[in-house]
C-alpha cells in the first residue's frame, strides 16, 4: 500500500548523514594516496596544443606520463640519467611556471642545434650525404628570430645559412613535432633539466599505441 | 573463510595498515607545505654558515616553507632553494633579487650590459661578498627551478629566526617593472 512518494519519503527520513571526522580522515588519505601515485609513479594527463600536431592531436589527447625515467622515486631528485634524444617529456614552461608544456628532446648538452632549420621558401640539405632533409616550409613574417628571448648569454654561432647553438651543461633543446607552430626552445633557448617532469610512455585515449623514440641516427661526425 | 580474509582480520594487520594509510598524507606534507633541510656551503654567507671558515663542519638547519611555491608566490628578497640549471641534481640556495620585466645590473663574471629578465624567469644571486655561482654565471633562471622558500633558520640556537627578506648585495641594481608579487 505504499506510494513511490511514501517510500522515498521514509529513505528520506531513515538517512544518516555519515559520520563527520573519519569520512574526513580517508578521504584525505585517499587523495594523498592518489596524488603520490601520480607525482612518482604514473599519471594520465591531457595533452592540447598544436605543437606536438603528427604525435598528438591538438583536440587533447589523454596521454600516460611518468616521473620514473628520470626522477629516482624516493629521493625527489634528478637521477643520474637524463632525458635522450628523441624522447617525448612534459616540461615545466620556463615562460609560465603554472603551465606544462609537451615536447620532443632533440639535443642533450653539448650538442650543437640549428636553431631554425625552416628558412625561407626553400629545401634545405641538413647534411652532405644528402640522407635526411628538413621540411621546406613557405617563407613568412614570423620566421624572424628574436634574440633578446633567448635567455642565459647564448650567442647563437652562424654557420652558413643557420644559427647554430651549443646546448650548456645540464640543459636539453625542446622543439615540438609540429615545428611550424611551436613555441619551444627556439624561443626561449635550452631548457634546464631539473624542469623535465616525466616522460611521455604512451597515448591512451584515441587509438592507444606507444610512442617510441623516432629519432635516427644518420651518421655524421661523431 | 578463505585465509586472505583471515589475514586482514587480525588486530595487528588492521592497525598496520591504520598507520600506513598516514604516510601518503606525510610525504605530501614535507613536498608541499613543510619541511626541513640542512644549508652547506658558503654562497649565502652572512644569512646561513657565517662561521664557516672556523667551523667548516657545520650545516644550518632551515624550514622551507614549500607551499608558497606551490602556490607560484615569488618575491623579490626571498631566499628559495632551486635547482641548479647546470646540475640537475644539485639544490641550492640563493635570494631572488629581480623578477620579469625587471632590469638587471649583472656583476663581473657577466659582461656589463642591463640584463631584461624575461617572463617567468628571475634573477637569483647569493649573499656573500665573494663570487659565487648564481645568475651573474648563468643567468636568469626560469621560476620553475625554484623548489621552495627558506623561512626559518631552526638549528644554530643562537641564530634561530626567520629569514629576513632583503635586498642581499643587489642595492641600487635592480629597476623593478612594478612592486606587486607577481602570481597570487
Amino acid at each position: 500500500m505504499t506510494t513511490p512518494f511514501a517510500r522515498f519519503q521514509r529513505t528520506f527520513l531513515r538517512y544518516r548523514p555519515p559520520p563527520l571526522l573519519p569520512t574526513t580522515i580517508r578521504t584525505i588519505q585517499i587523495l594523498a594516496t592518489l596524488h603520490l601515485i601520480s607525482t612518482t609513479l604514473v599519471e594520465l594527463r591531457i595533452c592540447t596544443g598544436f605543437s606536438m600536431l603528427p604525435t598528438l592531436s591538438q583536440h587533447g589527447d589523454c596521454v600516460l606520463v611518468s616521473p620514473l625515467p628520470y626522477w629516482s622515486p624516493f629521493s625527489e631528485r634528478h637521477s643520474k640519467k637524463g632525458p635522450k634524444r628523441g624522447d617525448v617529456i612534459v616540461a615545466t614552461s620556463p615562460m609560465d611556471p603554472r603551465q606544462t608544456v609537451c615536447k620532443r628532446v632533440i639535443g642533450v648538452e653539448g650538442d650543437m642545434i640549428e636553431i631554425e632549420p625552416r628558412r625561407g621558401g626553400q629545401r634545405k640539405w641538413v647534411d652532405a650525404i644528402g640522407k635526411d632533409y628538413m621540411v621546406d616550409v613557405p617563407s613568412s613574417s614570423e620566421s624572424s628570430f628574436e634574440f633578446e628571448e633567448l635567455s642565459s648569454r647564448l650567442v647563437p654561432r652562424r654557420n652558413g645559412e643557420g644559427q647554430w647553438v651549443k646546448v650548456p651543461k645540464g640543459h636539453v633543446w625542446l622543439v615540438g613535432d609540429n615545428m611550424s607552430n611551436s613555441t619551444d626552445s627556439r624561443k626561449y633557448g635550452p631548457v634546464p633539466i631539473a624542469m623535465v617532469k616525466g616522460k611521455v610512455l604512451a597515448r591512451v585515449y584515441p587509438s592507444p599505441r606507444w610512442l617510441e623514440n623516432n629519432v635516427r641516427h644518420i651518421g655524421g661526425a661523431e | 573463510m578463505s585465509k586472505s580474509r583471515e589475514f586482514f582480520r587480525k588486530q595487528g594487520v588492521r592497525d598496520a595498515f591504520r598507520v600506513l594509510a598516514w604516510v601518503p598524507v606525510g610525504i605530501f606534507f614535507t613536498r608541499h607545505v613543510y619541511s626541513l633541510a640542512t644549508v652547506t656551503g658558503g654562497s649565502m654567507q652572512p644569512t646561513f654558515n657565517p662561521n664557516l671558515s672556523s667551523s667548516p663542519l657545520h650545516h644550518d638547519v632551515v624550514l622551507l616553507e614549500r607551499w608558497s611555491v606551490a602556490l607560484n608566490r615569488f618575491r623579490r628578497g626571498d631566499v628559495v632553494t632551486l635547482w641548479s640549471p647546470q646540475n640537475p641534481e644539485l639544490l641550492t640556495t640563493k635570494r631572488i633579487v629581480a623578477l620579469e620585466g625587471d632590469l638587471v645590473q649583472p656583476l663581473p663574471p657577466s659582461p656589463p650590459t642591463p640584463v631584461r629578465i624575461p617572463p617567468g624567469h628571475c634573477w637569483v644571486e647569493g649573499d656573500s661578498k665573494f663570487q659565487t655561482r648564481d645568475s651573474n654565471t648563468y643567468g636568469p633562471i626560469p621560476l620553475g627551478l625554484i623548489t621552495s622558500r627558506v623561512s626559518y633558520v631552526l638549528w644554530p640556537w643562537t641564530r634561530r629566526g626567520l629569514v629576513e627578506s632583503g635586498q642581499g648585495k643587489s642595492k641600487g641594481r635592480v629597476r623593478r617593472l612594478g612592486d606587486t608579487h607577481r602570481f597570487g
